[in-house]
C-alpha cells in the first residue's frame, strides 16, 4: 500500500515537476536577453565542435612571413608574434575555455553539491564540519585561492581546472544544502523513508532533482565567473601553458606586444567577454523565469 | 468661495498591467464640508485606497493612472495643479493616515525625526523646532513626549498608529483621509484608537475621510456614509437613513440583521452571497447585477445613475430611478 | 559597541586558524625543497640536510604546523626563501600599495554603482534603465585585465601617439595619476555589481509602503528617493558588495601586475613563480584576513544604518 502510494506520489511529483518546467520555458521564452544569451551560447558550442572546419589555420601553424601583421584579407584579426593566425588561435580556443567552464563548474556541482546534500541530510555535526570548512575555503578570497592551489599542483590546463572547480564547491555546497533543507520536509522523502529507501538512494533520486531550479541558475552565472578566473590565472601564466590558445594565454601573450601588435590583445579578450556575457545572460534569465517573484 | 471642501466629480483610476487593465475607480461622485466626518465602506477591493490616493495624486505610476474625473479642493482641481502645488497640499492641508502602521513608518528614522520632517517641511521652520511640535503631538495621542529619539520598531502596532495620526495632524491639515486606522490592530487598541481620533476632530476641526470595512467604526465618527462597490458608490446619506432604512440591495445585504446603529458589537462586513467581480473583468450595466437579488434585465446592460431618494440619500439602482 | 567588535574580532578567531591550516597544507605539499631553494642548487646535500634540520622540515606535519601556528602568535610567518628576511617585513612593505588600489577601487565602484543603480531603479522600464543595466552587465562580463590592457592601450599607447603625452601612465605607483586607470580597471566589475544589487533593492524599497506615507508628506521626490529610499536600500547593497570584497582582492592581484603596481599581488605571483612558498602563505593568510576585517567593517556599517541592528550589540 505504501509503495502504491508512493508511485501515486511520485507521478503526481513528477507532473508538476514537468508543469513547472514547462512553465519556467515559457516565460523564458519571452525573455529576449536570455534568449540572446541561450543563441549565443549554442553558436559558441558549434564553433568550438567544428573549430576545425571554421578556423582557417591550425593554432600552432606559424608564418614567419607573417608577424605581427595587423587585420587583413587572409588573418583578419591578424597574426602574432609566431606569425600564427589570431582568428584561428580564438577559435580553437573556444574549446578551451568552454570546456574550463564546464568542467570545473562540474568539479563544483558534483563535489559541493554531494557535500551540501549529505551535510543538509545527516545535520548535526557532519553537517557543521563540512559547512565550517566551506566558510573556510570561502574565507581566502576565490582568485588568490586558486593561486595558492595551482602553485602546489604546478602550473598545468588540468590542474588549473581542478583549482577553479575546487574554488566553486562552497557555492555549490550552499545552494544544495538549503534547498534540500527545504525539501527535506516533504512528504514524498517520508514516503521513500517508509518504503526502506537508503539513505543515499533518497538523496540522488529525490533531493538532488528537487534542488534543481536554484543549482541550474547558479551553474550558469558560475561559468562565466570560472571562465573569468581561468583566462585570470592562465593570463598570469600560472594556468594553460603555450602554445595552447587559451584565450587568457593569448592576452597574456599580447600583453608584450601591445604597442606594436593591439589585435593580439584585443580580440582574446573581446572572445572573453561575448562568452562571459552569454552564460550571464541566461542565467540572469533563468533565475527570473524560475522565480518571478524575483524579478521587477 | 463654495461651502465645499472637497469636491469629487466622476473620478475614473485605472491600473493597466500586463495581465489587464482594472478598473478600480468608475466614475464617483462625492461631497465634503469642512469639519465634516464621512465613511467609506466595502468589501476589500472595492477601490477605497484608490480613491483615496487618488485624491493626493499618489496613485502608483506605473500601472496606476487617474483616467477622468476632477477632484475639486477648495474649488480648485486638484488635478490640474503642477507636481510641485500638489507637494504643498500633502500632509500640510490634505493628510493621510495608512492601513498598515508596521509597515508605514521608515524603520531607520526615529518618529520625532518622521514627524518634524512634515513640520519642517510645510512650516519652513528647522528640524530642530520640528522636533519640538513632534513632541507635543505625541503627547497629544498619549506617547510620552520623551520618546521622539525611539524608532518605529521600539513601539507596538497601536503606537506606530498613534505616530501615523500624530504626523498626519502635524500640520492641522483641513482634511484627514483615514485608510482603515484600526483593521490591524486588536480589539482595545483598536478602541483607543478612535478616541483619539474622534478627539483630535473635534479639537482641530478637520474634516475626515474614514475608510474602512468595520461598520461599527463608521456608526462612530461619521455623520455620512458612501457604500463603495466595485469602483463605484452604490449608495451614500446620512449615517441613520443608511443604517436604518438604507435603499440599495447590496447596502441591504451589507447590514443583514443588524440594522441596529447603537450596536458597539464590531460588526464586519457580511454582504451578500458570491464574490465581488475583479476590477479587471467587470460586468456590463450595474457590478452588482450577477449577485443582485431583485436584479432586472435592464441591469446587464446600463449603468443606473444616482437618485436623490430623500434629501442628501443617494442611490444608484434601477429599483429607484 | 566595543564589546560587540571585540566578540566579533574573536569569532574571527577560528575561521582564521582554519585557513592557517589549509594553506599551511597546501604549501606543504607544493614540490619543491625549501632548503634547496634558500641554499642554491649547487650547495653540498649534507648541507642541505642541516638546514632542513635548521628549518625543522623533518619533523612530522603537523609538529610543523604546530610551530608555524605558534610562529604566528608572535607575527613571525619564517623568512623568505629568496631574500632571507622575515615574511612579515616583505608583506609590510608591500601592503600599503595593494590597500590604497582597493581602497581607491571600491570608492570608484561605490560611486558609479550606487549612481548608476539609483538612476535605473528610478527610471524603471526608460532607456536610462536599459542603457545603465546593459552596462552594468557588459561590466559583470569584462575580465579586467582585458580592460586594464585596452586602457593602456587608449590613454597611455594611442594617446601619446596622438597628442605626444602620456594621459595615465600605463605602470608606476605613487601619485593619482598613477593611480587612477588602476582603480577604475578594479573598480568596474565591483561597480557593475553594485549597480545590479543597487538598483533592485531600490526598487524593493521604493515599493513599500513607508515610501508612500513620505509622498504622502509632500516630500519631493529627491528627499524620498535618496534620504528614505537609499538608506533602507544601501543594507543589503552593503552586504554583498562586502561578500564580493574577496572578488575583487582577486582581481587587484591582476591589477597590480597590468600596472607594475608595487604591492602583495605582484609579490604573490612572484613568489609563486620562484616557489617561495613560506612568502606564499605568509601573503594568502594576509589576503584572508583582510578580507575578513572588511566584513567585519561591513556588519559595523550595517549597524550604522540600520537602528533595528544596532539593539542586538548593546
Ligand atoms: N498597484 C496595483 N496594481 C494593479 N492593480 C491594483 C493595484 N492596486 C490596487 N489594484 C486593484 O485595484 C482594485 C482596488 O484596490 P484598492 O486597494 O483600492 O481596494 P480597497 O477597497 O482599498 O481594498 P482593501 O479593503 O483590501 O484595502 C483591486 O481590484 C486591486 O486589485
Ligand atoms: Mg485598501
Amino acid at each position: 500500500m505504501a509503495t502504491e502510494a508512493t508511485t501515486v506520489k511520485k507521478a503526481a511529483v513528477a507532473r508538476k515537476q514537468r508543469t513547472r518546467f514547462q512553465e519556467t520555458w515559457r516565460r523564458l521564452r519571452k525573455n529576449r536577453w536570455a534568449l540572446a544569451g541561450l543563441t549565443m551560447i549554442v553558436l559558441l558550442g558549434l564553433v568550438a565542435i567544428f573549430a576545425d572546419f571554421i578556423a582557417p589555420y591550425g593554432y600552432n601553424e606559424q608564418n614567419y612571413f607573417r608577424i605581427l601583421e595587423g587585420p587583413s584579407r587572409d588573418n583578419f584579426l591578424g597574426t602574432d608574434n609566431l606569425g600564427r593566425d589570431v582568428f584561428s588561435r580564438i577559435v580553437h580556443g573556444s574549446r578551451l575555455s568552454l570546456s574550463i567552464g564546464f568542467i570545473t563548474t562540474s568539479i563544483g556541482l558534483t563535489v559541493g553539491g554531494f557535500l551540501g546534500a549529505v551535510a543538509a541530510f545527516y545535520g548535526g555535526r557532519v553537517d557543521n564540519l563540512i559547512m565550517r570548512f566551506m566558510d573556510i575555503i570561502l574565507a581566502i578570497p576565490g582568485f588568490i585561492f586558486a593561486i595558492a592551489l595551482v602553485s602546489a599542483l604546478g602550473p598545468s590546463l588540468t590542474n588549473l581546472m581542478i583549482a577553479v572547480g575546487i574554488n566553486t564547491i562552497p557555492y555549490f555546497a550552499r545552494i544544495i544544502r538549503s534547498s534540500v533543507m527545504s525539501t527535506k520536509e516533504n512528504e514524498f522523502i517520508e514516503a521513500a523513508r517508509v518504503i526502506g529507501s537508503s539513505d543515499l538512494w533518497i538523496i540522488f533520486k529525490h533531493l538532488i532533482p528537487n534542488s534543481l531550479a536554484p543549482i541550474l541558475v547558479q551553474a550558469t552565472l558560475r561559468i562565466g565567473d570560472t571562465i573569468i578566473i581561468a583566462s585570470g590565472l592562465s593570463f598570469l601564466g600560472l594556468g594553460a601553458q603555450p602554445p595552447l590558445p587559451e584565450w587568457g594565454a593569448l592576452l597574456s601573450a599580447g600583453r608584450g606586444y601591445l604597442r606594436v601588435a593591439w589585435w593580439m590583445a584585443t580580440f582574446p579578450g573581446v572572445a572573453i567577454m561575448v562568452t562571459v556575457l552569454a552564460f550571464n545572460l541566461l542565467g540572469d534569465g533563468l533565475r527570473d523565469a524560475l522565480d518571478p517573484r524575483l524579478k521587477n | 468661495m463654495s461651502e465645499k471642501l472637497l469636491e469629487i466629480k466622476d473620478l475614473h483610476v485605472h491600473y493597466e498591467t500586463d495581465e489587464g487593465t482594472a478598473r478600480a475607480v468608475n466614475g464617483i461622485n462625492l461631497e465634503l464640508k469642512p469639519g465634516e466626518c464621512l465613511g467609506l465602506v466595502g468589501e476589500t477591493g472595492a477601490g477605497k485606497t484608490t480613491t483615496a490616493l487618488g485624491i493626493l495624486r499618489l496613485v502608483p505610476d506605473p500601472p496606476g493612472r487617474i483616467t477622468g474625473g476632477e477632484i475639486l479642493f477648495r474649488g480648485e482641481n486638484l488635478l490640474n495643479k503642477k507636481e510641485r502645488e500638489m507637494r504643498r497640499i500633502r500632509g500640510n492641508k490634505i493628510s493621510m493616515i495608512f492601513q498598515d502602521p508596521m509597515t508605514s513608518l521608515n524603520p531607520v528614522f526615529s518618529v520625532g525625526r518622521q514627524i518634524a520632517e512634515n513640520v519642517s517641511l510645510h512650516q519652513n521652520v528647522s528640524i530642530k523646532k520640528g522636533m519640538s511640535r513632534a513632541r507635543e503631538m505625541l503627547e497629544l495621542v498619549e506617547i510620552p513626549g520623551s520618546r521622539v529619539h525611539d524608532y518605529p520598531h521600539e513601539f507596538s502596532g497601536g503606537m506606530r498608529q498613534r505616530v501615523l495620526i500624530a504626523m498626519a495632524l502635524a500640520c492641522n491639515p483641513a482634511l484627514l483621509i483615514a485608510d482603515e486606522p484600526t483593521t490591524a490592530l486588536d480589539v482595545t487598541i483598536q478602541a483607543q484608537v478612535m478616541e483619539i481620533i474622534k478627539g483630535l476632530m473635534k479639537q482641530i476641526n478637520t474634516s475626515l475621510i474614514m475608510i474602512t470595512h468595520d461598520l461599527g467604526v463608521v456608526a462612530e465618527v461619521s455623520e455620512r456614509v458612501a457604500v463603495m462597490y466595485a469602483g463605484q458608490l452604490v449608495e451614500i446619506g446620512p449615517l441613520r437613513d443608511i443604517f436604518t432604512d438604507h435603499k440599495h440591495p447590496y447596502t441591504i445585504g451589507l447590514f443583514g440583521s443588524i440594522p441596529d446603529i447603537d450596536d458597539r458589537e464590531s460588526t464586519r462586513l457580511t454582504p451578500t452571497k458570491g464574490l465581488m467581480p475583479d476590477a479587471m473583468e467587470l460586468p456590463e450595466g450595474c457590478p452588482f447585477h450577477p449577485r443582485c437579488p431583485e436584479a432586472m434585465e435592464k441591469c446587464s446592460r446600463e449603468t443606473p445613475q444616482s437618485v436623490e431618494i430623500k434629501p442628501g440619500h443617494f442611490v444608484s439602482c434601477f429599483l429607484f430611478s | 559597541m566595543l564589546k560587540y567588535i571585540v566578540k566579533r574580532l574573536i569569532s574571527m578567531v577560528p575561521v582564521i586558524i582554519g585557513v592557517t591550516f589549509v594553506v599551511f597544507a597546501i604549501m606543504h605539499f607544493t614540490p619543491g625543497d625549501p632548503a634547496t631553494l634558500l641554499l642554491g642548487e649547487e650547495a653540498p646535500p649534507a648541507e642541505v640536510e642541516r638546514m632542513r634540520e635548521r628549518m625543522g622540515l623533518n619533523d612530522p606535519f603537523l609538529v610543523q604546523y604546530g610551530n608555524f601556528l605558534f610562529g604566528l602568535f608572535r607575527l613571525d610567518l619564517g623568512f623568505s626563501l629568496t631574500t632571507g628576511r622575515p615574511v612579515f617585513n616583505e608583506i609590510a612593505n608591500r601592503l600599503p600599495a595593494t590597500i590604497q588600489l582597493a581602497a581607491a577601487a571600491i570608492l570608484v565602484a561605490i560611486f558609479i554603482g550606487v549612481i548608476m543603480g539609483i538612476i535605473a531603479s528610478t527610471r524603471q522600464y526608460t532607456v536610462f534603465d536599459g542603457g545603465a543595466m546593459f552596462v552594468a552587465l557588459l561590466g559583470v562580463s569584462m575580465p579586467n585585465f582585458w580592460l586594464g590592457l585596452m586602457m593602456i592601450l587608449v590613454f597611455s599607447v594611442f594617446w601619446n601617439n596622438t597628442f605626444g603625452y602620456v594621459l595615465f601612465p600605463s605602470s608606476g605607483f605613487g601619485t593619482l595619476r598613477h593611480l587612477v586607470m588602476p582603480a577604475i580597471v578594479l573598480g568596474t566589475a565591483h561597480a557593475a555589481f553594485i549597480t545590479r544589487i543597487t538598483r533592485s533593492s531600490m526598487l524593493e524599497v521604493l515599493r513599500q509602503d513607508y515610501i508612500r506615507t513620505a509622498r504622502s508628506k509632500g516630500l519631493n521626490e529627491r528627499v524620498v528617493v535618496y534620504l528614505h529610499a537609499l538608506r533602507n536600500a544601501l543594507m543589503p547593497v552593503v552586504t554583498m558588495a562586502g561578500l564580493r570584497f574577496g572578488v575583487l582582492l582577486g582581481g587587484s592581484v591582476v591589477t597590480e601586475q597590468i600596472f607594475a603596481i608595487p604591492g602583495m599581488g605582484r609579490l604573490l605571483v612572484e613568489s609563486v613563480r620562484s616557489q617561495n612558498y613560506t612568502l606564499v602563505q605568509g601573503i594568502i593568510l594576509t589576503y584572508a584576513i583582510i578580507f575578513s576585517l572588511v566584513n567585519l567593517a561591513v556588519d559595523l556599517l550595517y549597524a550604522a544604518i540600520d537602528p533595528r541592528i544596532q539593539v542586538q550589540y548593546k
